[in-house]
C-alpha cells in the first residue's frame, strides 16, 4: 500500500467513525454494577477455595506461610542477599532529603532484552491506592516485552480479584505464587507473586515476554530484585513552591514509548484537590500530548529541556495565586537533559 | 475508600475515552447500537480489571485490547453468528441506493472475516504498528502482515466495483 493509500484509507476510515451517531447508550454506572457483582461472585469463589485449603490445615492460619523461613508478614526478617545499592546510573544519586520521587523496589538481574539500567521506568503515586511504588522496565516502543515490578505498601496480602493462585517455587526462601486469570485474555501478563524479607509482598508482570520458558526468566527476575528506599533523580527542580501544592505523582519513562526519546518524566501538582501536570521531556523530542482533560498549555524550553504545564479547565484559585501556569514554569527549573545532570535536591 | 479511589478513576478514565472506544467498536462491528453493547462489555471488563490496568504503560492500549478481543470473542460465539444471521443487524442492508462514501466502506468493511476488520482498523484507524497490532490481537507480526494484505485488498476489490463511491472519492 503507498502513503497516498494509506493516508486516503485513514481519513476515510476516520470520517466513518465521526459520522452522526445516536446517542450513546453506554453507561459507566452500570459497567460498575455490573463489575461489582462479578468481583464478588469471584471473591466468593476465592473464598471458598481459600477455606477449603485452610481448614484442611490448621483453621485460622495464615493461608500462605514462608517457605524457607519463619518470616511473617509483620516481622521484617534478615535483608535479602542481594544488595540494595542501586546500580550505576544517575538513579543511583543519594538522597537529599528533598526529591518528591523515590522507588522501594529495584531490578537486579534482567534478560538481555530489557536494555539494563538505561531502560528502566520508575513511577510514584501517592494516592493511587495498592501501588505505591513501582518500578518498571520496558523495551523501547509499547508493543514489546517488558516486566513490572510493584511492591505492596503495607504487609497485608493484596487480594487477586479474577485471579486464582498457583504454587511457584520459593523466591529467596520465600513464599511465592503464580496469578492467573479467571477470564484469561491475550493482554494479561504472567504474573508472580512473592514474600519479600519485609514482610512485604512484591509483585513482577511480564508481559509479552521473549523466553521459551518465562517462567524460568521471571523466578530469575525476582530473586535478584532489591528492596528500600532509593531517591531517584529528576531534570528539574521546584523553587517556592506553596505548601499548598504537593507533588502527587511523578513518573520517568526511560525509554518514552514515542520513538527516539530516551526520556520522558511527568510530574503532578495538586492543590485543593485540583491538579496542575508538568510534562518535561528532551528539547528534539516530539511535544508530548497534554494528559486528557487538561488545558491550557503554557510550555519553556530551558538548558535543553522542554516544561510543559497544563490543567483542567475551571477555577483554581491556588494555581491563580502563584500566576497561574506560567506562574508553576518560572518556579520550574531545568537543570539538564543529560541523566548525569539531574538531582534528587528538587524541592526547594 | 479504595474502592472509592478506584471508581473515581474509571469513571474519570471512561467518562475521557467512552467516545472513541466507541468509534473503534463502530468500526469493527458497523452498528451504532452493537457497539455500545461491545463498548459496555468491555468497560465492565475494563472496571474488574482496573487495578491491573492502573500498572500498564498505555492504558488506552490496554482498553482497545480488551475492546478488540471482545468483539472477536463475541463474533467467535453461536449467539452472534445466531443473531447476524437472523438480521439483527439491519443497518448494511438497509442503506439507500444513494450511497455516500463512509456507507460504502462500512460495507466494504462488514464484508471483512472479523480478524482482518480488526486488523485495518488497529493499523489505519488506530494507527498501530504492526507489532502494536499484533499484541493487541494475541497473534504474531507475520499473522497482521498477511490479515492487513488481505483485507487491502478486498476492500480494493469491493471498492473497486462500485463506480459511484470510486468517483467519489478519487
Amino acid at each position: 500500500m503507498t502513503n497516498n493509500e494509506h493516508r486516503n484509507l485513514t481519513g476515510r476510515l476516520n470520517s466513518l467513525a465521526d459520522e452522526p451517531a445516536p446517542p450513546s447508550a453506554v453507561d459507566t454506572g452500570w459497567a460498575v454494577v455490573r463489575g461489582r457483582v462479578r468481583l464478588r461472585r469471584r471473591r466468593r469463589a476465592a473464598f471458598g477455595a481459600a477455606a477449603a485449603v485452610t481448614a484442611a490445615v490448621l483453621t485460622g492460619s495464615l493461608l500462605i506461610q514462608p517457605s524457607g523461613d519463619t518470616a511473617t508478614p509483620g516481622a521484617p526478617a534478615a535483608p535479602v542477599a542481594a544488595s540494595s545499592a542501586p546500580s550505576s546510573s544517575a538513579s543511583s544519586a543519594p538522597s537529599a532529603g528533598t526529591d518528591p520521587f523515590f522507588t522501594e523496589a529495584r531490578f537486579g538481574w534482567l534478560p538481555e532484552w530489557a536494555r539494563g539500567e538505561g531502560g528502566i521506568g520508575y513511577g510514584y503515586a501517592d494516592a493511587l491506592g495498592s501501588d505505591h511504588t513501582s518500578a518498571k522496565v520496558w523495551t523501547r516502543g509499547q508493543s514489546t516485552a517488558n516486566l513490572s515490578l510493584a511492591l505492596a505498601p503495607g504487609t497485608a496480602e493484596p487480594p487477586h480479584v479474577g485471579q486464582h493462585t498457583v504454587p511457584a517455587p520459593a523466591v529467596d526462601g520465600r513464599s511465592a505464587y503464580w496469578l492467573v486469570s479467571d477470564n484469561p485474555l491475550p493482554v494479561d501478563p504472567l504474573s508472580l507473586r512473592w514474600l519479600t524479607a519485609s514482610g512485604r509482598w512484591a509483585q513482577l508482570d511480564a508481559y509479552s515476554p521473549k523466553e521459551a520458558k518465562p517462567e524460568e526468566m521471571l523466578l530469575r527476575v525476582a530473586a535478584d530484585a532489591r528492596f528500600g528506599r532509593t531517591d531517584l533523580p529528576l531534570p528539574v527542580r521546584l523553587t517556592g513552591l506553596p505548601a499548598a501544592f504537593k507533588v502527587t505523582a511523578v513518573s520517568l519513562l526511560r525509554p518514552s514509548a514515542v520513538i527516539d526519546e530516551p526520556w520522558r518524566v511527568s510530574l503532578v501538582l495538586t492543590a485543593e484537590k485540583r491538579q496542575v501536570h508538568l510534562m518535561v521531556q528532551p528539547e528534539g523530542a516530539e511535544p508530548a500530548i497534554a494528559p486528557p482533560g487538561t488545558d491550557p498549555r503554557a510550555c519553556e524550553v530551558e538548558k535543553g529541556v522542554r516544561i510543559c504545564a497544563s490543567t483542567a479547565p475551571g477555577p483554581n484559585p491556588a494555581l491563580e495565586a502563584i500566576g497561574g501556569l506560567p506562574g508553576v514554569l518560572s518556579m520550574t527549573g531545568a537543570v539538564g537533559a543529560d541523566e548525569s545532570t539531574w538531582t534528587t535536591d528538587v524541592l526547594r | 475508600m479504595a474502592k472509592t479511589a478506584r471508581e473515581a478513576e474509571f469513571t474519570a478514565y471512561v467518562a475521557s475515552r467512552s467516545g472513541w472506544l466507541r468509534k473503534v467498536a463502530y468500526l469493527l462491528c458497523g452498528d451504532w447500537h452493537r457497539a455500545d453493547d461491545l463498548v459496555q462489555e468491555s468497560i465492565t471488563k475494563l472496571y474488574v480489571n482496573w487495578p491491573r490496568a492502573g500498572r500498564v504503560e498505555n492504558v488506552d492500549g490496554y482498553a482497545r485490547k480488551v475492546l478488540v478481543n471482545t468483539f472477536l470473542a463475541e463474533q467467535r460465539s453461536s449467539w452472534w453468528r445466531r443473531t447476524t444471521r437472523t438480521g439483527v443487524e439491519p443497518d448494511t442492508e438497509s442503506v439507500s441506493v444513494d450511497l455516500d462514501a463512509s456507507l460504502d466502506l462500512r460495507k466494504a468493511l462488514a464484508a471483512l472475516p472479523p480478524r482482518q476488520r480488526a486488523t485495518v482498523v488497529l493499523r489505519y484507524y488506530c494507527d498501530l504498528t504492526i507489532d502494536q497490532a499484533a499484541e493487541a490481537l494475541g497473534c504474531s507480526s507475520g499473522n497482521v502482515k498477511s490479515q492487513t494484505s488481505r483485507g487491502l485488498e478486498a476492500l480494493r476489490t469491493t471498492l473497486a466495483v462500485r463506480p459511484t463511491t470510486a468517483e467519489r472519492t478519487s
